[in-house]
């Protein structure tokens, strides 16, 4: 968190914090999601289209 | 300070309504959204698939998906160069991702559209885009996309900010 400069605050005062923006979908129990796969990695990466 | 996407806040408006519309897109249309980390998981770039359409990609993984979002969000919406993988919208991966744009230091900062980069240190192992309202919009495994409490696992690292 130290190695970057912390300039999401001087966007801030323009843009508040969005509310649920997806309010009409209800969010999956945690039980209902199954683990994430992982990313595709370096190997999708260059695997382009 | 330049917004991460050199954009206007009224365009950064806009560009928040597509990625929300996107999100709903495929929230409706979870069960004809596949999950797959094959070559044709650009294919909502490559085939040019528009929110503004109704459109979106039938496979997908995490950064995939995420990438398309933020390509109609920022590049055919307003011609934004490629500021999430730099990659001119061709690839890209959490890898990349998590070396472009500007970090969210702060939860309360925490925008629609930022990216959610989850893992024990670069290149990181799953993002998700963050809706607000603490939620995130995730597409990791065939059973999603899911909208999900952002810290619906244990090992989120850090937020980005391209818009």
């Amino acid at each position: 968190m130290t190695d970057e400069p912390r300039d999401d605050d001087e966007l801030a005062p323009d843009e508040p914090g969005d509310p649920d923006a997806l309010s009409g979908f209800k969010s999956a129990a945690p039980e209902d999601v199954p683990p994430d796969e992982g990313d595709a990695g370096e190997a999708g990466h260059h695997a382009v289209r | 300070m330049p917004s991460a996407s050199g954009l206007s806040e009224h365009h950064r408006s806009v560009a928040r309504s597509l990625i929300v519309q996107g999100c709903q897109l495929l929230l409706e249309h979870a069960g004809a959204v596949h999950y797959s980390q094959g070559p044709n998981r650009w294919e909502g770039i490559s085939h040019g698939l528009l929110i503004s359409h109704g459109q979106y990609p039938k496979h997908g993984d995490c950064s995939s998906t995420a990438t398309w979002l933020l390509w109609n969000a920022l590049h055919h919406a307003f011609s934004v160069r490629d500021v999430v993988n730099g990659t001119d919208w061709r690839a890209g991966y959490t890898g990349t991702i998590a070396t472009h744009g500007k970090r969210v230091a702060h939860d309360s900062n925490i925008k629609v559209g930022d990216l959610v980069l989850y893992g024990r240190g670069w290149p990181y192992e799953h993002v998700a885009v963050a809706l607000g309202g603490g939620k995130v919009f995730s597409h990791g495994s065939e059973a999603g996309p899911f909208k999900l409490a952002i810290d619906y696992r244990p090992d989120r690292a850090q937020v980005r900010r391209f818009i």
